[in-house]
């Protein structure tokens, strides 16, 4: 889009291509784990992830305003469930970047 | 008249169409159609991703194509992200949908600058249009718009 000189760009956007590949991979693992409905990724300038100088992404696993998920979440073997779910889905993606971006980091 | 609101499907945003009529002066067009926005959409299938008594307090141009959006009411109240996103990006796109050489939009609550409205998406500063809220069948077009 034309003119956006002042509009906002953060180091999130150096990075937005890896970032959405992760956020992908990270997708397709949990609706995988989940069972869940696509709900696509999106992209943000989100506070939390401001300052990263490394792909960078905000995974809200379930809605805590909904009871069985909520239950969900305190339940230690599902914590362990989506652990290893997101340590999964960041190998896949580095198993797709190895030796394309040398700036990432090594694990 | 297009206003973007959340589908209570898939949280993108969709068009509604309205027919307010517009007298051709940007500011006052703008306010007329956030205005209007606020009140809610008309198709049931929408949501407004406001609560209740948010209003637009007021609007002016920064520079020709960033406006500045002052909100007032509980616009920092009720949700979480797909909220928040919906929220700011209902506004920001449909502000560049109907005034496409509006790319950039600051969004104040009371007059003052935020860093955020429900803790997630950074507001601090004018944000662009994003084409990626809307839903598919509309992007090609809003990525079009302005150019």
């Amino acid at each position: 889009m034309p003119h956006q000189e002042g509009a906002h760009r953060t180091a999130q956007n150096r990075y937005m291509a890896e970032s959405s590949d992760l956020a992908e991979a990270i997708q397709k693992r949990l609706n995988d784990l989940l069972g869940t409905k696509e709900r696509g990724v999106s992209q943000a300038p989100f506070v939390v992830l401001e300052g990263a100088e490394m792909p960078a992404v905000l995974v809200e696993v379930a809605f805590l305003t909904n009871p069985h998920e909520a239950a969900q979440l305190s339940d230690s073997d599902f914590q362990d469930q989506v652990a290893a779910t997101l340590g999964k889905a960041i190998m896949d993606f580095r198993a797709k970047h190895d030796g394309k971006n040398p700036a990432l980091p090594t694990p | 008249m297009g206003l973007l609101y959340p589908d209570g499907e898939s949280g993108l945003l969709t068009l509604c169409s309205d027919e307010l009529p517009l007298k051709g002066d940007p500011v006052q067009d703008m306010v007329a159609v956030l205005n209007r926005y606020l009140a809610g959409p008309a198709l049931s299938s929408q949501w407004l991703p406001f609560p209740q008594g948010c209003e637009l307090r007021s609007l002016y141009e920064l520079d020709p194509h960033t406006v500045v959006v002052d909100l007032t009411g509980p616009v920092s109240s009720g949700g979480g992200s797909t909220v928040e996103m919906a929220r700011v990006y209902g506004v920001i796109d449909t502000l560049h949908w109907n005034f496409p050489h509006v790319s950039g939009v600051q969004i104040l609550v009371d007059g003052r600058q935020v860093q955020t409205l429900l803790g997630h998406v950074d507001v601090s500063k004018p944000l662009p249009a994003d084409p990626l809220m809307v839903e598919p069948g509309l992007r090609t077009k809003f990525a079009g718009l302005g150019s």
